[in-house]
């Protein structure tokens, strides 16, 4: 098998790759709790080995993953690291640049963490719009939901995260530790319920999270399995796989 | 099982791994050329390495590893990937504050790429003057060359390429080794292992595209050896160990 991870491989190897494409897969992560079970690097782990796969079956480069990202409501968790918002586009904005210069024309981010969302939109418009670099990028839990209606992915360090951590890599995961969480709200009627709702429909909610409940995982992680992860893991790799040969097809 | 690698803790193992330490050791590298044979990760690949076998020695925790520096002058060969300073230098200070917030007061750097020497002696700056927090870096070539036979001059050459196999011999292809000697800048502005005018050594930070072809330069890469990387590889690792140990022992306020 070629080499996929570029730092595995040499300027020559980049190099000659970039004759063949001009796509590289990027994986982009956080370093924050996600409840007393799973590991800090939970979305970057996650975000990591899913682009790793995708690469294996496209054939096409994966960058380094960058392990730290914007996190806002669950800052006072021991571990968790945020970067500022605006500081984190130029990083990676940079990077991406930096890869541009060498050849890369479209990249695909494998985002594993919500709070990198919105960051992601204004990286991606501004690499189009200076460099004519052609970005998406994917989240599991918004691709899985429309795959499969059973899979509501509506957690954090819940169920389906801990089950995805689980295909990933078990060894880090330590469920004696596991806890359902105590719901929360804010007042009678803003409560969170797959994400932060008032009547029913989402709206952005700054809450810090330590201050509602310690245990820190949103949703019930008990029954969490590495059967059920690596079901994900496989719909959602097949799923970016056929992504990129759409990718691949855009012309601008 | 033993954890240091504060990605594979959860927040509670965290927080309990701050109760009685407040060292962080901290793995920094760049993704950027290293002549045809080595891998572009090549200067975080040995960081990364360096750092948890330091954390797992000392039993302190380590920072996951942020891969990318400042690596402008090589920006000519494709792979490469450079941060401003300005960006280095915040991040740095940013992943920081975080940790000093949950308990850190010192910080050991472990730099795999002398693009970032300067910006991390400015964090350290910063670290100190605004929460009164320790910090300090070693790179493996300059301690070498202070206490080793190894002169470690180069740029993916002998000494660079011999600490990747350490990592991962199966990265190096030493079958496309090229070792060519820059091209001078003027006729007395010579490149050897260093820029040197009238044999005296300078430093450089010139475009290593315009000089050279191959990316690597400095000793002669033809002569690494996983062998004399094990020696240097563990030199460092326990220099940097007992200045570990060390830094816990500098009374804070």
């Amino acid at each position: 098998m070629d080499k996929i991870l570029i730092g595995e491989m040499s300027w020559t190897d980049f190099q000659e790759k970039m004759k063949e494409t001009d796509l590289v897969i990027m994986p982009v992560g956080v370093l924050e709790e996600h409840g007393q079970h799973n590991p800090l690097g939970t979305d970057t782990h996650i975000a990591e080995s899913v682009a790793y796969e995708v690469g294996k079956a496209t054939n096409l480069l994966v960058a380094p993953v960058l392990p730290y990202g914007y996190t806002t409501n669950i800052r006072n968790f021991a571990g968790t690291i945020s970067l500022d918002p605006i500081l984190y586009r130029d990083v990676l904005k940079s990077y991406c640049e930096s890869f541009t210069k060498g050849g890369v024309k479209r990249i695909l981010f494998i985002n594993g963490h919500g709070g990198n969302t919105d960051i992601l939109q204004m990286v991606s418009r501004d690499l189009f719009d200076k460099y004519g670099c052609f970005c998406m990028y994917t989240q599991w839990w918004e691709v899985l939901p429309q795959i499969n209606k059973e899979w509501n992915c509506a957690d954090h360090g819940g169920y389906f995260e801990t089950s995805l951590m689980m295909a990933v890599n078990e060894k880090i995961i330590d469920m004696t530790k596991a806890k359902k969480a105590p719901d929360i709200q804010l007042t009678e009627k803003i409560k969170y319920s797959h994400g932060w709702k008032f009547n029913n429909a989402r709206i952005n909610v700054p809450a810090n999270l330590y201050n509602l409940q310690k245990i820190g995982n949103v949703g019930d992680p008990l029954g969490a399995n590495a059967k059920l992860g690596r079901e994900m893991m496989e719909e959602y790799v097949k799923f970016n796989v056929e992504l990129i040969e759409e990718m691949k097809k855009i012309n601008f | 099982m033993k954890k240091v690698l504060i990605e594979e803790m959860s927040w509670v193992e965290f927080r309990s791994a701050m109760t009685d330490n407040d060292l962080i050791i901290f793995p920094l590298g760049s993704i950027e050329e290293h002549g045809p044979h080595n891998p572009l990760g090549a200067d975080y690949l040995i960081a990364k390495k360096a750092a948890y076998d330091i954390g797992m020695k000392v039993n302190a925790p380590v920072a996951p590893l942020m891969p990318l520096g400042n690596a402008s002058n090589l920006m000519g060969f494709p792979g490469t990937v450079t941060l401003d300073p300005e960006l280095l230098r915040n991040v740095l200070l940013q992943v920081c504050e975080g940790f000093i917030k949950q308990g850190a007061k010192r910080f050991l750097f472990i730099n795999g790429h002398g693009g970032n020497t300067s910006t991390i002696k400015i964090v350290s700056n910063d670290l100190y003057e605004k929460y009164k927090v320790f910090s300090t870096q070693t790179e493996w070539w300059i301690i070498l060359k202070q206490m080793s036979e190894f002169p470690c001059n180069d740029h993916g050459g002998k000494h660079e390429t011999s600490m990747t196999m350490v990592v991962d011999d199966s990265l190096v292809d030493m079958g496309k080794v090229n070792t060519v000697k820059r091209k001078n800048l003027t006729e007395k502005l010579i490149f050897e292992d260093e820029l040197t005018l009238n044999g005296v050594s300078l430093p450089s930070t010139f475009p290593l595209d315009k000089v050279t072809p191959v990316g690597n330069y400095g000793a002669r890469s033809e002569e690494a050896s996983k062998e004399l990387g094990k020696k240097m590889y563990e030199t460092y690792i326990n220099y940097c160990c007992e200045l570990a140990e060390e830094i816990r022992k500098i009374p804070m306020v």
